[in-house]
């Protein structure tokens, strides 16, 4: 077995005997908190909606963000989240939730 | 009103992010975020030792999703990047399932592939590789290495195994890496274990006060509580130090980058500062401190062929003796702010600035450090020279004054320093080493008087070095990633495993490159796959039921441990002179005397709900017929809570309260936490009129050791010219055998980089993404430049994480160790690097 292979290809299965298949494509949801510096919310704010998967849903008094970070089909909450944590004007930003699902019952499922 | 999944998985989200930070949503979203078909109960994060609390989500036997647990004191609701990891870390998908054995023609060879065998097949083989060397070389050729992630009854179930069970103390944690000078710090200066202070510090604190710690990195959450602190309360300050700029400069109010090594000489220049101006509190040394100078020249914990250790005049040496606080003073005077910046290459105006806030008797100083102290060649020294400032001011044991080491590992505290895995410890502070120490854990055991051997056995980089020297012929390892992680790969531990002498053994969830190197791989469950117990930073024990049940034919490794002690009959173990001391014992198994002995089998098995009625299963209690956890923790806990106990400070409260909390703080007395030890009001073991007391040593007084700047080990020269540093990114925690399984993950982290100064690249021709070749004395390894980034190393060092498998680091480090504590140095060897 190939130590050095084993994200290379991404759909190929485990050459190790016994090992699980691979599960389905996932879907990730993430809610974060960004504590944004002083004044410079609006600019914050501007760069956040350009990034791929990002939805604003509020903002505290205290100069701190409720997003949401979502895959796309160009881009995964993981590395948008990465983004957010490194962008301009950003202090520090926290994962509160995260749920991910499988991609078929995605669209399959109402919930009312 | 009708929604997708992925609508209603977005509300949730925003909804429970809101709720963190105490803000409404607007109604639309709030309607969306309804009670759903999700289970949530309370756990512990599986990575750092910040030991943040997470609330476990799980639908149809599977963990779906994660949130920051709200009602969690350290977290408060949140989580940092790697929280992303937690319910994936399961579901890799080269995930174990069955035992694995090299084997030719179907019958095991270690020159063979590995095919999947039964539990029985892997035990039969196993047991009697154990027996065979028991019986040619005695109990010191068989060792385990264990784990600061092992849940505390994993880990007191492997150390009763190993030290009453096979007589052999040659068991050590990854943890040695990690912690160990931290603890021979605290045993030196304070005679007990653990950080005074806690969390809550980070609000009370004026100034802060990095040492060798990347906390936006790191511990982000720890560092997300100072942000607050530093952005809301006036006057406050954060100071960072380090061998290089990393994230935590961009808060900083005095960033310093200094010369490796040099932190032993600014630690003097503080105290130095601190005497010469009169600043310290006499009052307070005189009434609780010892003056101390350490034994100097003592080599670097190498093999004792080694060239330095035979240049060292005490070699390995740690006896310190009392001086006069004027012989201290005069020690320290050497240190003057010229001499020191000279050395260190910090301003002489920053250092000064730095110094002033640890002599400000008005200002509330807490200290963190992490693996850059600890992870040192004198990481025993560095940790107590931080301890000679904060006890020369008086500046420890009360709200905002503490020195504070931080931990890298989930329960490097609560299992490997508590339960006591290491090669000379027992559990609760006691050593191998002292007869009525050994003799207290007989009792408790119910075993025979001289049943644990009184000698150490062999530390982590000593077990590499007798495995090649095949000393060592039987190794376990459980829960870590040594293969990768230890240093001097090449030379001192690749060749042990594969050793035809060795028979060698690891536990692991995934096909580590352990593992893999290993002849015998057991799958193994992880975190929420079984009931468990962490024990963080801050003396927090913490608790959680088991949440899934494990793939295939995975077992826990308390399981893997109790079950293979069936394979020995007492006979097989235990000489006759030892054995005729309880006759009773005779005919029995090991499991038998060990685990079945009327305290540990003593609860029966219940069913387990929590508040909500929600059921979950206990895969090894149901399998050995009784409540194991609780009978585990219930004999540890007489360790440190029963009324003859030998040291007090480390009490714990019963098990069934830790699954009702949110963790509990020890000592726990009455039922109640202690947040601040040894300072009279917070600590109920001072006495009413004491003030301070420093319980861990007779006297009650806390050691001042002076200990001077000596170089590393190994510093550049003109062909190896750059200092190499290893450590960690935001991404990948450790080894990256968990996180690098999460796919989207590895992407945005994929491989490890060096990281190098501007200059330095062009000097040597390269540019930024080339791939270039880094070597030292002892390997070379392949990967590209990053010259930006978050990282920002001077001229004459570079960076490289040790997270990738691909780009294995260890091969260049340098297996020198602080010859007091054995933890490696894994932040200083030099290194060269060369256009390909």
């Amino acid at each position: 077995m190939k130590v050095n292979s084993r994200f290379i290809k991404e759909d190929e299965a485990s050459t190790m005997p016994g090992g699980l298949p691979a599960p389905k494509g996932a879907f990730n949801v993430c809610g974060i908190l960004v504590h944004v510096a002083k004044g410079r919310m609006d600019e914050v704010c501007a760069n956040l909606k350009t990034m791929p998967g990002v939805e604003i849903h509020t903002e505290a008094d205290d100069g701190r963000l409720v997003i949401t970070v979502e895959d796309t089909e160009t881009d995964l909450a993981a590395n948008t989240m990465v983004l957010v944590n490194r962008a301009d004007g950003v202090i520090n930003s926290s994962l509160v939730y995260h749920q991910f699902e499988s991609q078929d019952s995605l669209e399959l499922e109402d919930v009312s | 009103m009708k929604l997708t999944r992925r609508e209603f998985m977005k509300a949730n989200a925003a909804a429970a992010t809101a709720a963190v930070a105490g803000v409404s949503l607007p109604a639309k979203t709030v309607q969306a975020a309804m009670p759903n078909d999700i289970r949530w109960d309370k756990a512990a994060c599986r990575f750092c030792g910040t030991g943040c609390g997470v609330l476990i989500g799980a639908r149809d036997g599977k963990i779906v999703a994660t949130q920051g647990d709200p009602d969690a004191p350290v977290n408060k609701g949140l989580n940092c990047i790697k929280g992303y990891f937690l319910s994936k870390i399961m579901y890799g998908k080269d995930r174990l399932t069955q035992p694995l054995l090299r084997k030719t023609n179907g019958v095991y060879d270690k020159e063979g592939e590995f095919e999947p065998v039964s539990w029985d097949e892997a035990f039969d083989v196993m047991a009697s590789k154990w027996k065979e060397a028991l019986k040619k070389k005695g109990p010191s050729s068989v060792g385990m290495f264990g784990s600061g992630q092992w849940t505390i009854f994993e880990g007191y179930a492997a150390s009763k195994l190993m030290k009453a069970g096979f007589r052999s103390n040659n068991l050590d944690p990854n943890a040695r890496h990690c912690m160990a000078s931290a603890v021979g710090a605290f045993m030196r200066g304070f005679g007990i274990d653990e950080p005074m202070g806690c969390y809550d510090d980070l609000e009370h604190a004026d100034v802060f006060v990095l040492w060798g710690a990347n906390m936006a990195e790191m511990h982000p959450i720890l560092w997300s509580r100072m942000t607050n602190t530093r952005l809301t309360k006036p006057g406050c300050e954060v100071h960072v130090l380090s061998t290089y700029e990393h994230r935590c400069f961009e808060l900083a109010d005095n960033g310093m980058v200094f010369t490796p090594q040099t932190d032993l000489a600014l630690l003097n220049y503080i105290a130095n500062y601190i005497i010469e101006n009169k600043a310290y509190n006499e009052d307070f040394i005189s009434k609780h401190v010892n003056f101390n100078a350490t034994t100097e020249d003592i080599g670097y914990g190498l093999r004792p062929e080694h060239e330095l250790e035979k240049a060292a005049k005490n070699s390995g040496k740690g006896k310190f003796n009392k001086i006069s606080f004027e012989e201290y003073a005069k020690s320290v005077s050497k240190y003057t702010l010229e001499y020191t910046s000279e050395l260190s290459g910090v301003p002489k105006d920053a250092l000064l600035k730095l110094a002033k806030v640890y002599a400000d008797p008005s200002k509330k100083v807490s200290s963190y450090w992490t693996m850059g102290f600890n992870q040192h060649t004198r990481g025993v020294w560095v940790n107590g020279l931080l301890y000679n400032v904060h006890l020369l001011m008086g500046k420890i044991s009360e709200p905002g004054n503490s020195p504070f080491s931080l931990t890298g590992q989930p329960s490097a505290c609560g299992t490997a320093r508590e339960v006591g895995t290491f090669s000379h410890r027992l559990p609760a502070d006691l050593v191998v080493k002292k007869e009525s120490h050994r003799q207290f854990a007989e009792k408790i055991w119910k075993l025979p008087e001289g049943t644990i051997p009184a000698k150490p056995g062999y530390h982590a980089a000593l077990q590499n070095r007798m495995l090649k020297d095949g000393k060592l012929n039987v190794y376990w390892v459980q829960c870590n990633n040594n293969m990768q992680a230890a240093a001097n790969m090449n030379e001192e531990t690749y060749p042990g495993y594969r050793n035809p002498e060795n028979f060698i053994i690891v536990s692991d969830p995934y096909p580590t490159i352990t593992a893999l190197a290993a002849d015998l791989i057991l799958p193994t469950s992880m975190w929420m796959e079984k009931e468990g117990a962490y024990g963080n930073a801050e003396r927090r024990t913490q608790f959680w039921r088991q949440q899934v049940d494990a793939p295939g034919e995975s077992q826990s490794d308390m399981w893997q441990v109790m079950e293979f002690a069936k394979r020995f009959k007492i006979e097989e173990v235990w000489p006759e002179d030892l054995l005729a001391k309880m006759p009773e014992y005779r005919g029995k198994n090991l499991y038998e005397v060990l685990y079945e002995n009327g305290q540990i089998d003593a609860y029966p098995l219940q069913k387990i709900t929590d508040d909500a009625g929600n059921v979950y299963n206990n895969a090894e209690s149901e399998h050995f017929g009784y409540y194991v956890q609780k009978g585990m923790f219930e004999e540890y806990r007489m360790f440190n809570s029963a009324k003859d106990r030998i040291k007090i400070g480390h009490e714990m409260a019963p098990f069934d309260m830790y699954h009702k909390a949110r963790g509990i703080r020890w000592p726990v007395i009455d039922g109640k936490e202690t947040l601040w030890r040894f300072r009279e009001g917070y600590d109920p073991h001072v006495k009413a009129g004491e003030d301070v007391r420093f319980y861990g040593r007779k006297d009650g007084r806390a050691n001042i050791i002076f200990a001077p700047y000596e170089p590393a080990a190994e510093s550049p020269d003109e062909e190896f010219d750059l200092w190499l540093c290893t450590g960690r990114v935001l991404e990948h925690w450790h080894s990256g055998s968990m996180t690098r399984r999460v796919p989207e993950l590895h992407r945005a982290f994929p491989n490890a980089v060096v990281f190098m100064h501007p200059a330095d690249a062009k000097r040597r021709g390269v540019r930024r993404g080339e791939e270039v070749k880094v070597s030292s004395r002892r390997g070379e390894i392949q990967l590209r430049v990053e010259t930006r980034g978050r990282n920002r190393v001077p001229e004459g060092l570079v960076y490289i994480p040790w997270f990738d498998e691909g780009v294995l680091v260890n091969k260049l480090t340098l297996d020198a160790t602080d010859p007091l504590s054995k933890e490696t140095d894994y932040k200083k060897c030099a290194c060269k690097l060369t256009k390909l």
